[in-house]
């Protein structure tokens, strides 16, 4: 700080405890901490990831994968030579894995690091080859805690040098290669008593009792519950609310057939599934499923083998829309390509909520969840119409450098981010609008609906509580008119159409409901007694079909 | 050879065990109390013990497709890995993962009473950690008592070392206790060990224990001449003396220093396809109300010199073909299984 010049230049760095804090997890939730792990195996072609947490004990975790494994070269680099972020995945301008040929997902290299939100230490064991030749090693990773009080005593202390963080201690030693255990496993032992607690709170032995292992019994947890109530994912015991949003994120294919999941057919029948749009969206799904499928990679969670468990419309009797969305252009100099769906169900909200919005998923993986905002569509507040909507958008090229560290959310600023935001918006205006008209349909039909049923409810009353002697017609007379007017000489009880005391529709109802219960009781009951009780009788039978 | 990379699906000496002793006795037991005993095992990465006892019955799923009441501990981190892969769904507990005599014998050292007392102002190390979830996985075990069945099957030797210093042994005999403990009145155990490789102390005591009962009991000693026709210890085969001497010095001292009454239902010796020899045991235990019933005791092993053991050796075993079968029958079941709970929709 003595050597103040008038004028110089340099490079920005970022001071070490500010990095340090990676080994502390950085990320949302205990689901898009594993996700790290499980995108790990997926970039080294394993074909399946098992992750397990000892339940319902949550004191060990494993994550177990058949693929390349990581050899002891990139371990020392990640560890000891370049440190922790030092990924070369992708170097040479690779974009593809050499097996499956999947798109490489990690950028940074701190997917491994996910594991110590969930523990102070682990060990890793690689089973690898190089070269042709098998080899494997076993480490220990002791990730010590920068403490809240020692970062506190930074930023308030008197010291004003910052300096080296050791995050933590590895060591390792070589062990002999088995082809049986080729791949990569992660353990501990060693577990964060927050990711116990949380775990072991939610599922007590009540809420144990309801847990099944079969998918089939989890799917039903998810969706058959959701839609008879409100409930959301949330609700449920955190440790189902991991495994839904783990099969959410992964880049795994959908559950189920494919007429079933995540569009299921049998609940189109209004024209809809001939339109070239419907068609068009379900063959890039079909297309989609596909790919996945292709991919042969698999996640088992405790011994579930997850999927993505999506099944749109998510209730019954509703008029479903389905659309595709495309984009291929260069933009701000590098290119841009997406494409996805975007599923209306008028006029009904998408249960569970967690799946209501877009779910952007890049290189297949979700990021962040089902944005119930679209990517912040502010042209107009949706409330009720947005809630109808789910969709998918699958970003192929581009979007990457707006991600930000945690994986699970965006740089708004970056222009790709921006360019995705418009298109998206774009694609959703004309939805909610068809949405809106469609529901506006939907409801002046249901009202003239239950209007005609009440004029007939009411003539059938009128000429029921007169035993024969008047009916009930509408007309319009003068405005200044009362509402129900009685010709006896007729025969006839008249219901001004053109009286309209008050501006609400059903208000109208209930005082043209009043008038005519009392007319027709006065008009037909001999003594009080049996006035007051036509009156309230009729005016009883009338107000439950008006509210 | 590392407990991973052996191939249980073709050991059937030891299925041997399994098909005439272990399963027989816990039908018995199953109809006894009428209902799915607690049971307890080291089963190893296959989990053979859990589905062979599920798929005949005495093990029962509940309506969500569990197994609940099944105790498991494994200590080798690969096996535990296995056996979460093979038999986790449908088990419903967790599976403990720990040495099991580290947790049986487990005790507050100091520095444990002194972290717990700092409660959560402490900021312990990994070590101390670690102790601190022995600590707790030892107690989860503890609370898991009494087991209706143990199925006491480690990779370790209950006969080598001595038994002052084996700690496995000693894990073994604080069952009894631990068991006597609770209000369990009766209870089966499967105990094996391998018995081709005996500490000379162990030795020893089979052998002086074998004497002392030959000297102090006149019906044991009667029976040994007229099943056997000698009294010798030496001169009786190898595989009988140790069963014999197994049984009485190192399963029922322990169990009537706890005030348990004992009865052997069977006692097997098989080989293992390396030609190494291990033993069996399947004892009934019952709470003794007062001392330990002295005839009941000698009459058992009475029982053990007169009919036990049964052995399989690997040619034997290989030649039995219901065993085989039966083998081949639960390695299918347990498949059925893991396809119904990760099988894709």
């Amino acid at each position: 700080m003595n050597d103040l010049r008038e004028k110089d230049h340099g490079t920005v760095s970022v001071a070490d405890i500010t990095i340090a804090q990676l080994s502390r997890g950085l990320y949302r939730s205990t689901a898009t901490a594993l996700k790290e792990l499980v995108n790990n195996a997926y970039d080294a072609d394993a074909t399946v990831v098992r992750i397990d947490t000892n339940y319902p004990e949550f004191d060990f975790i494993s994550c177990v994968d058949d693929g390349t494994g990581m050899s002891l070269r990139q371990f020392r680099r990640f560890f000891a030579d370049e440190g922790v972020g030092s990924c070369i995945k992708r170097k040479h301008g690779k974009d593809r894995t050499d097996i499956h040929e999947r798109p490489i997902i990690g950028r940074l290299g701190i997917g491994m690091l996910a594991v110590g939100q969930l523990c102070h230490s682990f060990e890793i064991e690689s089973h690898y080859k190089e070269n042709g030749e098998g080899k494997a090693y076993r480490a220990q990773i002791v990730l010590e805690d920068i403490s809240i009080p020692d970062k506190e005593e930074f930023i308030h202390g008197d010291d004003e040098k910052t300096k080296e963080v050791d995050v933590g201690k590895w060591e390792y030693d070589t062990i002999d290669y088995d082809e049986r255990r080729k791949g990569f496993r992660i353990y501990s032992a060693d577990v964060r008593r927050t990711f116990r607690g949380e775990m072991k709170l939610s599922v007590g032995k009540k809420e144990r009792e309801k847990i099944s292992f079969r998918l089939s019994d989890l799917h039903s947890e998810f969706y058959d519950k959701a839609r008879k109530s409100t409930k959301s994912v949330r609700d449920f015991a955190s440790y189902l609310e991991t495994i839904w949003e783990l099969a959410i994120l992964c880049p795994l294919p959908y559950y189920g057939k494919i007429d079933e999941y995540p569009i299921n057919l049998a609940a189109f029948g209004s024209g809809e599934e001939k339109s070239k749009q419907f068609q068009q969206a379900m063959q890039f799904i079909r297309d989609r499923q596909q790919e996945f499928l292709d991919q042969k990679f698999r996640v088992v969670f405790d011994g579930i083998e997850l999927r993505r468990h999506i099944q749109l419309p998510t209730a019954r009797g509703t008029i479903p829309k389905l659309r595709l969305v495309e984009f291929d252009e260069v933009v701000f100099g590098s290119p841009l390509r997406f494409s996805g769906y975007l599923f209306a169900q008028v006029p009904s909200a998408i249960r569970p909520p967690e799946l209501n919005g877009v779910q952007i998923r890049l290189r297949g993986v979700g990021i962040g969840g089902y944005d119930s905002t679209f990517l912040r569509y502010y042209k107009k507040i949706e409330t009720i119409r947005s809630r109808w909507v789910s969709g998918e958008i699958f970003v192929d090229r581009g979007l990457e450098p707006a991600l930000n560290i945690d994986r699970d959310s965006f740089n708004e600023h970056d222009e790709h981010f921006k360019k995705l935001q418009s298109v998206l918006h774009e694609n959703v205006r004309p939805l909610f609008k068809e949405a809106n008209a469609m529901a506006r349909e939907l409801s002046d039909a249901r009202r003239d609906r239950q209007l005609e049923e009440l004029k007939d409810t009411l003539q059938t009353m009128v000429a029921k509580e007169s035993e024969g002697r008047f009916r009930l017609v509408e007309r319009d007379l003068e405005k200044d008119t009362r509402v129900v007017i009685v010709d006896i000489d007729k025969g006839e009880i008249i219901l001004n159409r053109a009286s309209r005391p008050l501006r609400k529709k059903k208000a109208n109802r209930i005082v043209q409901a009043v008038e005519l219960a009392y007319h027709v009781a006065k008009e037909t009951a001999e003594n009080e007694k049996d006035r007051h009780d036509a009156f309230y009788q009729f005016l009883r039978a009338v107000m439950d079909k008006l509210v | 050879m590392s407990p991973i990379a052996i191939d249980y699906k073709t050991r059937y000496g030891k299925h041997c065990a399994r098909y005439y002793g272990w399963l027989p006795a816990s039908i018995v037991y199953k109809s006894h109390i009428g209902r799915s005993p607690k049971y307890f095992t080291l089963c190893g990465p296959q989990g053979i013990d859990v589905f062979m006892l599920e798929m005949e019955g005495v093990l029962q799923r509940d309506g969500r497709g569990r197994l609940p009441n099944v105790i498991i501990v494994e200590e080798n981190r690969d096996c535990w890995e296995a056996i979460i892969t093979s038999v986790r769904p449908p088990l419903e507990e967790a599976v403990i993962n720990d040495k099991l005599e580290e947790l049986i014998m487990y005790e507050d050292d100091a520095e444990v009473t002194q972290l717990l007392e700092m409660g959560d102002s402490a900021r312990p190390s990994k070590a101390q950690r670690e102790k601190l979830n022995r600590r707790e996985r030892a107690q989860r075990l503890r609370d898991q008592f009494p087991f209706e069945i143990i199925n006491f099957d480690p990779y370790g030797n209950l006969l080598y070392p001595a038994p002052e210093n084996n700690k496995l042994y000693q894990a073994f005999c604080k069952i009894f206790e631990l068991q006597a403990q609770t209000t369990i009145r009766r209870f089966l155990l499967f105990v094996t060990t391998p018995i081709y490789h005996i500490h000379p102390e162990s030795q020893a005591r089979l052998e002086s224990d074998f004497e002392s009962n030959v000297s102090s009991y006149p019906s044991i000693r009667t029976a040994l001449e007229s099943s056997l026709a000698t009294i010798d210890y030496h001169e009786i085969c190898a595989e009988k003396r140790i069963a014999i001497g197994f049984a009485k010095s190192m399963v029922i001292s322990p169990a009537k220093g706890n005030g348990w009454n004992h009865k052997h239902h069977g006692i097997f010796v098989y080989e293992t396809p390396s030609r190494n020899k291990m033993l069996s045991s399947v004892v009934e235990f019952s709470k003794a109300d007062g001392p330990s019933d002295e005839l009941a005791s000698v009459t058992d092993i009475i029982r053990t010199i007169e009919q036990m053991p049964e052995y399989y050796s690997h040619e034997d075993s290989l030649g039995r073909q219901e065993v085989i079968a039966h083998l081949g029958t639960v390695t299918e079941y347990c498949e059925n299984v893991r396809n119904e709970f990760t099988a894709q929709p």
